[in-house]
Parts: structure tokens; sequence; C-alpha cells
């Protein structure tokens, strides 16, 4: 019975831990003290694997030609616009006076399936976009292999990247799980 | 009759080193503790990796707030439950390397603590991530209780598996046990393999680490195919392989006193049996009342090639029908197991305590140890001395000596034989030898408490396989 | 840099059924009737939301699974949508399920369908010109406040920041389905090589929930989407695998 509470206290011990290594103190700031009305500036958000993301590709107003570059004052011909700029590219934004365009990333929420982390674009008081930062992986392929390259009408090649200041709108698959709300709504609340 | 002390197996006469040698003594090349701590080595292995995953897939400082820190450990116990449940089932398989290398009995106790243990580790995971998730999702602790069995695939038969545990956790508990039924808790044990089947699907469809298919999915899936296969090599077919080659019958029934009966059995290819004394094994006699039960039973004797026997103290309902077993009725049996045998010692001489039928075990012990050990045999009346001639017999045969101390616990001599001092007049090179314990509880604590005072190393006393 | 607020139209977005809805009405229409439409087109998804859900117990959706409402006291919406699923049930061999869940749970086409007759009334409402963008499925009519036609971007799934493809038009639903993924290459631990799903499909037509429903369907099927894509009469598709090919019908109305 002593090794029974050996084990019991050693399970409680580790797990505490393993948490608490994990969780290290600075997990809180999340994108609350984001200055408001920062012109364009990505949120750093929680410092995990999503504010590399958005701290490697500062995009200026968020994905040229999504509804953020249509926005008055961040306008679409800013030299930001052009094909991807690169980290060091200034941000077009800056040089909009009374820009009140800016991006607000929610706390990266752990689903049952993986990690969600959504950021909205917000310009005055409306939300013009929300873009899933991070999704879980997952999906189990089926795997049944087809030859349809001989009989296929269609045209094949490989994925490019498209760099367009003039999209309208994108298509994207949903994610309308728990984890997406919550994420989007931490990052709506923090606009309010 | 309460003559303290008796002392009949005299060692200048019986058990003196002048006595020749009736036959030369074999023996028995000792076996280390490597595999045990191999084993426990793999067990440690296995934790670390089924933590692992949670640990990479985490990012650091990803735990904002309460929820995020109860889901994780919620995470981190529910793996931690996931790999004992499957360490519990592997340790109860009945595989042969796990019964003889570490121990039939080592690993009953091993299963206890690891028990409670379990039993935590699953009410804290099912907790913790109740509350985590209501927590996540606002919503009130009974309601998403409702949730996550509605909306959440395998989670009914998750929830019913937790139960299954903590109900088989409860009957664990040493008082709880006592008051239910051998049979009872046997078969409501057997649910936990239920459990095992009914909490699988939940770890995939909503595990974190274990969903996305990968090497941590397929090697959980695997680690239920090992077990799952020792279960049914342990179980299944080990066994059926055992008795088909050796067929074992009951040939005679003896009784050895008025409630003790020895039980004879013969079969074929005894010789090939791998058997030490002090080993037990599982014992099913295939008859109209006894069939569905098995037991546990040690060898009084140690192997001969001829025939087996166990002596048995009638003290209940199953025990009671073996005195009425006929000769030719057929045994089912597994093992053997247990490390309670003279191949474990650490030092080259041994004393043996045994108490009432306590010395069955013992007395097949004593042919396989190396000449020179010493036995004291505790019993209440010398009625209750059993196999007597044996012992007297092996005595002379193995050069050991053998002290009867009859009488009550409170009686003067037993209470100044089984004293430090006592010990150390009987056997003055006490710490430099094994002891091996067999007997009732309560002389199985006094004389553990009694050798540790008088400076005997834990790891030299070897307690009996079961309480007697 | 032109003075705020000249653009004609209206833009607004929602969050509605789990996701982002935005609107944006490109017509040249005075403020108030602007606001109304949108109002309206919100407040039916709403509508749509509540009736539809299975997060609440009382929903209808719900309540006709738990057998307390007959199907045929249902509201015409519902059996139509059921109607529906049990159609495309069969058009996609099973993978698109509104039992897969083990429950009824329509809102893998109620979504794409409840944009679709948004549109379609926004169109009977003179609201010819507008953009309705459903959490990633697309409804469009008309041409933008540039007077263009629109112009969709497709994400790209290793991106969350580029498009892959831009596609244009002025009457189309583009619905898109697939699992995004950090890392190019996922190693198929079962065979050992680069996993050979499909990443991203998808589907252009004139109805967005059925094309929504295709796309899901084309992802579950895996590679053999491909071929069943091909084959499907009146839509057009655009696949990514997960070894990185772009596999698109010829003509698919792309941008340039």
């Amino acid at each position: 019975m002593r090794r029974a509470l050996f084990a019991i206290t050693g399970l409680a011990a580790g797990t505490t831990a393993l948490v608490v290594l994990k969780g290290a103190p600075d997990a809180r700031q999340v994108a609350q003290d984001l200055p408001a009305g920062a012109p364009g500036g990505t949120t750093a958000a929680t410092p995990g694997a999503a504010p590399e993301r958005a701290a490697a590709k500062p995009r200026p107003t968020g994905r040229p030609g999504t509804t953020a570059a249509r926005t008055p004052g961040a306008g679409r011909t800013g030299t930001g616009a052009g094909p991807r700029s690169t980290p060091a590219a200034p941000r077009t934004s800056a040089a909009a006076p009374k820009s009140t365009t800016r991006k607000v990333t929610g706390p990266v929420v752990v689903t049952e399936f993986g990690n969600v982390q959504v950021q909205i674009t917000v310009t005055g008081t409306k939300i013009v976009n929300a873009v899933a930062l991070e999704l879980p992986q997952g999906g189990q392929s089926d795997l049944r292999s087809n030859r349809v390259d001989d009989t296929y009408s269609g045209t094949s090649g490989t994925v490019v990247r498209q760099q367009d200041a003039n999209l309208d709108t994108v298509s994207q698959a949903t994610a309308t799980s728990n984890g997406y709300r919550q994420s989007l709504q931490a990052a709506l609340d923090q606009v309010r | 009759m309460h003559a303290a002390g008796r002392r009949t197996g005299d060692p200048s006469r019986s058990g003196g080193r002048s006595a020749a040698s009736v036959r030369p003594p074999p023996t028995l090349p000792r076996r280390g503790s490597a595999g045990r701590r191999v084993v426990s080595g793999l067990f440690w292995v296995g934790l670390v990796a089924a933590v692992l995953p949670w640990w990479l897939d985490t990012p650091a400082g990803s735990l904002a707030g309460t929820a995020d820190v109860l889901t994780a450990a919620g995470r981190v116990t529910g793996l931690v439950a996931g790999y004992l449940l499957l360490v519990q089932v592997l340790m109860m398989s009945r595989l042969g390397v796990l019964e003889r290398g570490v121990g039939g009995e080592r690993l009953s106790r091993v299963h206890r603590d690891l028990g409670a243990t379990l039993l935590v580790a699953v009410l804290a995971h099912l907790s913790l991530l109740v509350v985590g998730y209501a927590r996540t999702q606002g919503n009130p602790v009974t309601a998403q209780v409702g949730v996550l069995l509605r909306d959440f695939d395998d989670m009914v038969s998750a929830f019913v598996a937790a139960g299954i545990l903590v109900l088989v956790g409860c009957t664990g508990i040493r008082a709880v046990r006592r008051a239910v039924p051998y049979e009872l808790w046997y078969h409501l044990h057997l649910t936990s393999y239920l459990a095992l089947l009914l909490g699988f699907g939940h770890q995939f469809s909503n595990g974190a680490q274990l969903f996305p298919p990968g090497p941590v999915r397929t090697g959980w899936i695997a680690g239920y195919l090992l077990v799952a296969a020792a279960l049914v090599w342990g179980r299944l077919v080990a066994p059926l392989l055992l008795n088909l080659r050796h067929r074992l019958r009951v040939a005679d029934v003896v009784a050895e006193s008025p409630d003790t009966v020895s039980l004879y059995l013969t079969g074929r290819r005894l010789q090939q049996l791998d058997l030490l004394g002090g080993q037990y094994l599982r014992w099913r006699f295939l008859t109209r009342g006894c069939w569905w039960q098995s037991h546990p039973f040690s060898l009084s004797a140690a192997a001969n090639g001829r025939w087996l026997r166990l002596t048995v103290k009638v003290v209940g309902g199953h025990t009671a029908d073996l005195r009425d077993l006929d000769p030719g009725t057929r045994v089912w049996v597994e093992g053997p197991s247990g490390t309670f045998t003279a191949a474990h010692r650490t030092r080259d001489r041994a004393l043996l305590i045994a108490g009432g039928s306590g010395i069955g075990p013992l007395r097949a012990m004593l042919e396989e140890l190396p000449p020179g050990a010493a036995l004291i045999y505790r019993a209440r009346t010398p009625a209750d001395v059993l196999l007597h001639h044996e012992l007297d017999w092996l005595a002379q045969a193995r050069q050991t000596s053998v002290w009867y101390v009859i009488g009550s616990r409170d009686d003067p001599g037993p209470r100044q034989v089984m004293s430090p001092d006592g010990l150390r007049r009987l056997v003055p090179d006490l710490i430099r030898r094994d002891v091996y314990l067999c007997g009732p509880e309560g002389l199985v604590e006094s004389s553990m408490r009694v050798l540790r005072q008088a400076g005997v190393p834990r790891r030299q006393i070897h307690l009996a396989p079961f309480e007697l | 840099m032109t003075a705020p607020v000249t653009r004609p139209g209206l833009r607004r977005v929602e969050q509605v059924m789990g996701t982002a809805i935005s609107l944006d009405l490109a017509d040249d229409l005075p403020a108030a009737t602007l606001r109304e439409l949108a109002d309206d087109t919100f407040h039916w998804l709403r509508e749509v939301d509540a009736r539809f859900t299975t997060y609440a117990e009382d929903s209808e959706v719900r309540r006709v699974d738990r057998g307390e409402l007959p199907l045929s006291g249902a509201s015409a919406d519902l059996r139509a949508v059921l109607a529906r699923c049990a159609d495309l049930w069969g058009d996609t061999d099973g993978f698109f399920d509104a039992y897969a869940t083990g429950r009824l749970d329509p809102s893998g086409y109620v979504k794409g369908w409840a944009a679709q007759v948004a549109s379609d009334r926004l169109v009977a409402a003179g609201a010819v010109d507008h953009c309705l963008n459903a959490g990633g499925d697309i409804r469009v009519r008309g041409h933008s406040s540039s007077g263009q036609p629109w112009r969709i971007g497709v994400r790209h799934p290793w991106d969350a920041y580029a498009t892959c493809l831009v596609l244009t038009g002025t009457d189309l639903a583009v619905a898109t389905s697939g699992v995004y993924e950090r890392g190019h290459h996922v190693v198929d631990p079962r065979r050992g090589g680069p996993a050979r799903g499909l990443r991203s499909v998808t589907v252009v037509g004139p109805d967005l929930g059925v094309a929504d429903a295709y796309a899901t369907a084309a992802v579950a099927m895996g590679v053999a989407g491909i071929g069943w894509l091909d084959r499907l009469p009146g839509h057009l598709h655009a696949v990514v695998t997960d070894d990185g090919r772009l596999l698109r019908s010829t003509a698919l109305p792309l941008a340039d």
C-alpha cells in the first residue's frame, strides 16, 4: 500500500511538473496588449508556432488582395500590394494616415484534433476578414490508388503560390470547430 | 503440551555435518534478478514513450489559463492511464516469462499498487478533462458531461469503461476484497478486459496525440496488439500446450491431519515439467462442483518426474471439496509461477520459517537448497505439524537443522524463539542467510519485524506467494 | 489615395453558424436599402442556424433526429434539405453522409444551401451584384464594385496568406474543402512514402450547397476523388494533392 501511495504521489507530481514545464508564465499574454489601431501590425499572439509564422511573414495589410486591402486608407496602390514583399519591406499601411485597419490574433485554442488559431482583420469597428492561421492536421484520406492521369480531362501541374492584390474574396476550407469559434471569439473580444 | 522450542532435528544427530549424505545434494543453480531489472526498465521506458508524444506536440508556453492547464493535465493522466491499463493487463497475462522471471506473487503485489494508481489516473483524467473542456467552452460541468457523451465519438463506452475500472479498483481494496467471495471478485476482475475494449475507441477518436495517423498512433495500437497477443498466449495457448503434454490426473488423496489433505497427481512426461520447489500452479479440478474455479496452490514436494503433490488446508468451500476428489479426476493446470524458490536465493545458506500449512512450499524447497539450511516450524499443537516424517528424513539427507516451535503466539516458548535474540541463538549466522517466510499473515508480519530488528537485509527476506 | 467611403455598396461580416460570413453588396443602391438587404440576409442565416444547428437540443434538426417531430411535420426547408442530402449520398457513392456522425447532421450541406438561398433572394430583391462568403464557400453574382467580374482566390493549402488559383466569374458557386497542414511532405507511415491524399478540393458549379458537398466528398475519397470529380456533370474542379500537384478542369474560369 505504501508503494501505491508513492506511485500516486509520483503521478500527481509528474503530471504537475510536465504541465508546469510546458505552461511557461508568459503564456497568458495573448494579444491583449495589442496597441489599438496599430497600423496593420500583425499582433504577436501566443509565443508558440503561430507568432513565428506571423513574424516571418509580416504582411503589411494582411493577405494582399483580401478584404483588408480594399479598406479605405490601406490603399491597394501601396508597394505591399505587389508580389509578396520581403519581411524587411516597408509597411505600406504605416504611411496611411488614420488607418484603422488592424489585425487581431486569437489565442491558440487546443482542441481534441489539434491547435486552432484565428486572426481577424478589423477596419474601424467592422471585421472585414477572418483567417485561420492554424488548423488541425488530420483527415484520413482514402489511399485507393487510381490511375486518373491517363484519362484525365483536366490539366495538372505543381501548386504555385500567387499573390494577387485584386482578389475580392478567398475560398478555403471552413473551420467550424469549437476551437475556431473560441479563437475567433477571443479575437473579437480583444477588439471590443 | 506446550513445550516451547521442542527440538527434534538436533544438528549433531540428524542434521549434523557428520551424518553421511543419503544422496549427493544437487544444488539448484541461482537465477539472478536480471530479468526483473530488465522488465522494470522496460516499464519506465514505456511510460516515457507514452507521455512523450504529448510533450513533443505541445508547444512550450501554449498552456494559457486554467482551462488549458486542466486539459493538458487531463491528457497526460489519460496517456498514463492508458499505458498503465495495458501494463496491468499484461502483468495478468500469465506469460511464463513474467510469471517465472518477475514472479507471479510480485506481479500481484505490483498489480495491486499499480491498480490503485490506475484508478486515480482514470478518475483524474476524466474529471480534469470534463472540467477543462467545460471551462474552455463555458459550459457547466454537468452539461459538459452531456456534451461529451452526446457529441464525441466513443465517449459513452469510455465512460462505461471508466465505471468498470472504478468498480474493479474498489474491489481491489483490501477490506472490500475480503468481504466479497473470491469467485465474485475474480469474475468482476475479468470485466477489466471489457474496460480495455470499451476504452479503446475514444483514445483514437478523441485523443489529441492518437487521432492523427502516424508513428504514435501506430505504436499505441501495436501496444494493444502485443498485450492481446500476450493474453492469448499466456491464458490460452500456453496452458493448452501444457495440459495436452502432461494430462494431469488425481492419483490419490491423503489426509495429513484432521484439516489438511495432500493431493498426489500423476501425468505424462512429468520429467519435462520445468518446476521448482516453492513455485505454485493454478489448479482447476474437472469435477461437477469444481471445474469453474481455478485456485493457486504451491507444490509440497519438489519435482521428481513421477508425481506432483500439493498439501492444502481445508478452510473453505472449495478446499473442502478437494477431500472428496476421486482418483482419476482430470486436472487442468496453469503455471508454474513464482520466484519463491531456492534458485532465487542470494546467499549460500537459508533459514526457513514455516507456520501451519505453510510448510508445504518450504518442504519442496528444502530438497533444492544447498546443505546447511535451517527450518523453524511454528505450529499450534503437535497435531498441527504436517509432513513430520518427511521433514526428519530431509533434515538428515540435506543436513538441515529443524526446530519445531509449538504453542500459541503468546506462550513463553514461541515468544522467546521469535525474537531477535532467540533467532540469533538458534541461527547465529542469521544475517548472512536468505530467509524464506511462509505461513499465516500474523506470523509472516511478526517474523518480518523480528528479522529486520535482527539486522537481516530486506532483499534477503523472501515472502511466500500468498498468505495462508 | 481616395477619400474614404466613396465606394458604393456595403460590406458586412458577422459570425453565424460557427464561422465568419461576409457579404459584399456591390450594387449602387441607397444605403438604407443595402442595409435592409444585409439585415435580411443575416437574419435568414441566423434563422437557418437556429433551426438546423446540432448544438442546441431544441433545434428542429435535433427534434426530428430524436423522433419528437415527425418528418411530415417538419418545415418545408428541412424536408427539402434532407431530400437533397439523400440525393447527395447517392451521387457521392456514400462519401457525403448526413448521418456520418451516427446521428442526423446535415450541416455539411446546410451552410452552402443557406448561402445559396440567400444569394437567390438577393437577386430577386434586385441586388444582382454581390458576393457572399460563408466561411470560405462563396457565391458570387454579377460584378464587384470595380465593375469587373468577381475575382475569387483559392487558398494555398500550405500558406494561409497566399492563393494557388484565382477564379473569376459573374455567376459562380465556389466551395473548397480540404485539410491544411504545416510542412510539405507528410510521410504516410503505412506506406513509408509521401501520402497521396487530396489536400484541397475546390468545386465550382451553379449551387453552393451541392458544390460544398461534392468538395467534401472528394476529399474523403482521396486520390480516387479526382477521377470522380472529372466525371461530374455540370461542375468544374481544382485539386491539390498531398504531393503538391495541382489538377484542374481545363474549363475552369481562371483570371488572366
